[in-house]
């Protein structure tokens, strides 16, 4: 016991530390950026478990309420454990714990731990609103309340170890076959999508609702351990309760076994598949443009912070093109004088262009693979250096690899919304010139600020790929640059002269190439010049 | 082939890295360069390979200036770090591809030099491994099969020893020979005095950023061994 508090002191003192090696400034916009992300995770989660619960409880489905709640709040404590659990959870401090006279299960539940707390957390926040919600307004006793504490504190054992067997999956798949990383991205992507579906909808689903209590009972019991948790909390059964502490505490055990088992210094092993060698050649610039994709896509974090706009963005396509453009769920709302609108008969020709192009440019504005690009190079950067590789062509393999990420999607997305609403084959070139336009000037700005605010010393790649100062300016600019876009297709949609539009549309791509121009001018120079200087 | 002249190297806050530096590595030389910890040769090193941009002074690898053209000079180059960081997620075949490629190895040349030192350095069964699985012993193999993977003209190699266990270390050394006989250098540091006794046909010795002894070995240590030298030398000119 006095390890394990040793440890955690310790993983706690490390964490305060990686903030103060950063200088006061740093410190203070870190703390600021914290507390604001802090504020805005837990007013999010509590508004949806509130508002749910709120509108469950006045239907006198107080436990059904609670029921959802704890789905809620087990998916979204699921999809953090399942998108963390591809990254490698063993540290870098475990080859130091093995070799101290430190109890293996101490390392590994002192690790397990800052992982559970941080769970307990995000479920506190999720279903404390819920429990006050249905013990006040519900009309309910207080030990409700205290019940309900008492299991929002053992809840998150179960998705830690779902995602811990995952995390076991991926680095097996990653050992024995060649799809581990793959499979590790689709399945993460899967669950952020789940999230995506399922927590903006609880609300309208809750609404929906038109059950007697009776029924939600039937309904609840068709996932057993979701009913117990809720059965526990609600009526306090003795099984229940007992039937929770099990299916909480025993996996959690088991995660602690397995892991402790599992848990062993770098091992090599030799490769004893006798794959076969292959030694194709290639061109230097093909060599640093394969070199540039193979560290994008190898990595599960970059492509899961960067191609989320890209899948989005076909999803979105394939339904407008499967249910037709009438029928996708954000237009199907609009209406005059309370009448929907057929809009393939309301827009024509390149006012199409204006829309398509729009759309677009919402997505490229989310799909940025090269603010990150330099500093994920950390300390390999000697590599590309001391090669004689021209400082132009790695910078452009970067810039290709956005390119080539995103804009055969765009592309196809293009032709696809083309032949769906029936534009003609100029609006389809113009909005193919604006899309792959403006992902381009997306792509040289984010390479310009990954460049300026490059970081090399990183200890793990997410804190470059998901926390890096680029990626957020990036971000910011790419969507202040949709503005003047977004003003253009409306002037083009309210004026709606075909003319009008043609010239609105063709003054955007020039504009683009103006711009593309200028930024790609600006890497050449500064941003040569700037990758010259850096020393992993 | 390595030219170093007057070189000076001061990082930002005025620390000196090496001050007013002169050198010569001729063809077929393998040319030692010693030091205490902190005393400039890796500053010396970086600046040669082109990692690190220096403040006066000029450095030359077969008459090709490393400031006014890096790119050839580079491509007559190979370097070989103290600790290699190498593409976790690359396997060692396709790192030393990437090499190749770069480097302009045909087919042909480059599969039978890979495979030839891969199966010298006793790493040929872990070349469809990922760099990440490797130790640090295997990476700075695969970073050695790199640097030789293209025939440079002068190779330069920081602490080339670390971590490799003695029959790597043996044949590394017989590599360094076998180049170094067909009319190229080495310029590389070490700490291991006893290796750059037996392996240099040239010594520099280095502290505080300044050259304070270089010659070839009988030059340099006379009768003594090269550890008395070292220590009588920098304890001197402390």
């Amino acid at each position: 016991m006095r390890t394990l508090l040793i440890l955690l002191r310790t993983n706690f003192l490390s964490l305060v530390g990686s903030f103060r090696k950063k200088g006061t400034v740093s410190v203070i916009a870190a703390a600021i950026g914290l507390v604001v992300l802090a504020l805005f995770m837990i007013g999010m989660f509590a508004i949806i478990g509130g508002s749910t619960t709120f509108i469950l409880v006045e239907k006198d489905l107080d436990e059904f309420a609670i029921y959802l709640s704890i789905s809620l709040s087990l998916i979204i404590a699921l999809m953090f454990g399942v998108t963390n659990s591809t990254r490698d959870a063993r540290g870098n401090d475990t080859d130091m714990l093995l070799a101290m006279p430190i109890p293996k299960s101490c390392i590994v539940l002192s690790k397990l731990l800052g992982m559970y707390l941080l769970d307990v957390l995000c479920s506190l926040v999720m279903l404390v609103p819920t429990f006050l919600i249905v013990c006040f307004v519900g009309d309910h006793s207080f030990a409700l309340f205290g019940r309900g504490m008492v299991i929002a504190f053992l809840l998150p054992a179960l998705p830690l170890f779902i995602s811990l067997l995952f995390s076991a999956l991926i680095s097996y798949l990653k050992k024995a076959t060649k799809f581990g990383q793959i499979a590790s991205t689709i399945v993460s992507m899967g669950a952020v999508l789940l999230y995506m579906i399922v927590v903006p909808n609880i609300s309208s689903y809750a609404e929906s609702m038109n059950i007697s209590p009776a029924e939600s009972v039937d309904k609840m019991k068709k996932i057993l351990p979701f009913y117990w948790f809720t059965e526990a909390i609600y009526s306090g059964d003795l099984l229940c309760m007992i039937l929770t502490i099990l299916v909480t505490l025993i996996p959690m055990v088991l995660a602690v076994y397995i892991h402790t088992r599992g848990l062993n210094g770098v091992n090599y092993q030799a490769d004893n598949s006798k794959k076969a060698r292959s030694f194709k050649t290639a061109s230097v610039r093909k060599a640093a443009l394969q070199m540039e994709l193979r560290r994008y896509f190898s990595s599960s974090n970059y492509v899961m912070n960067t191609l989320f706009g890209t899948v989005i963005l076909l999803v979105a396509v394939i339904v407008i093109c499967v249910k037709g453009i009438n029928h996708f769920p954000m237009l199907e709302d609009i209406t005059v004088n309370g009448e929907p609108v057929n809009l393939l008969e309301k827009f024509a020709g390149p006012a199409w262009a204006a829309i398509t192009s729009l759309l677009i440019l919402f997505f490229a504005a989310m799909t940025y693979t090269t603010p990150p690009s330099v500093s994920v190079e950390g300390k390999r950067i000697w590599i590309s250096k001391t090669l004689p590789i021209p400082t132009k062509d790695i910078l452009n393999a970067k810039i290709l690899v956005s390119v080539l990420i995103f804009q055969p999607v765009s592309i196809a997305c293009c032709i696809a919304l083309s032949i769906a609403t029936k534009c003609g084959i100029l609006p389809c070139i113009l909005s193919i010139l604006i899309s792959s336009g403006f992902q381009l000037l997306t792509s040289l700005i984010g390479l310009i600020f990954g460049l300026i605010y490059v970081r090399l010393d990183w200890t793990n790649e997410a804190q470059v790929i998901k926390n890096g100062f680029a990626i957020i300016l990036t971000m910011i600019i790419s969507f202040l640059l949709i503005g003047p876009f977004a003003a253009g297709s409306i002037t083009a949609l309210i004026i709606g002269d075909e003319a009008v539009t043609y010239g609105i549309l063709g003054g955007e791509v020039l504009l683009l190439v103006g711009l593309c121009a200028g930024a790609y001018a600006i890497i050449t120079h500064y941003g040569v010049r700037k990758y010259e200087s850096l020393n992993g | 082939m390595l030219k170093i002249e007057h070189l000076t190297k001061t990082y930002p806050g005025g620390k000196v890295g090496v001050a007013d530096l002169s050198l010569e590595v001729k063809p077929g030389e393998i040319y030692g360069f010693i030091g205490h910890n902190g005393a400039g040769k890796t500053t010396t090193i970086k600046a040669v390979v082109g990692l690190h941009k220096y403040d006066q002074g000029t450095i030359t690898i077969d008459g090709i200036s490393v400031s006014a053209d890096p790119l050839k000079a580079k491509s007559v180059t190979a370097y070989i770090p103290d600790n290699p960081e190498l593409y976790d997620n690359l396997t060692g075949l396709q790192f030393l591809n990437f090499v190749a490629d770069v480097f302009r190895v045909p087919k042909k040349e480059r599969k039978e030099r890979i495979e030839r030192y891969a199966a010298e350095l006793e790493i040929l069964d872990a070349l469809n491994n990922q760099v990440s699985s490797y130790s640090h012993g295997m990476k700075q193999k695969l970073a050695i099969i790199a640097a030789f993977i293209h025939e440079p003209k002068l190779l330069v190699m920081d602490e080339p020893f670390v971590g490799l266990d003695p029959k790597a270390a043996f044949s590394v050394k017989k590599m360094m020979r076998e180049f170094c006989d067909k009319g190229n250098a080495i310029f590389f540091s070490t700490h291991v005095l006893e290796v750059a006794e037996k392996l240099c046909d040239k010594i520099a010795i280095i502290k505080g950023g300044r050259l304070i002894a270089s010659g070839t070995m009988e030059e340099v240590k006379g009768d003594a061994s090269l550890e008395e030298v070292f220590l009588d030398i920098t304890e001197e000119a402390h």
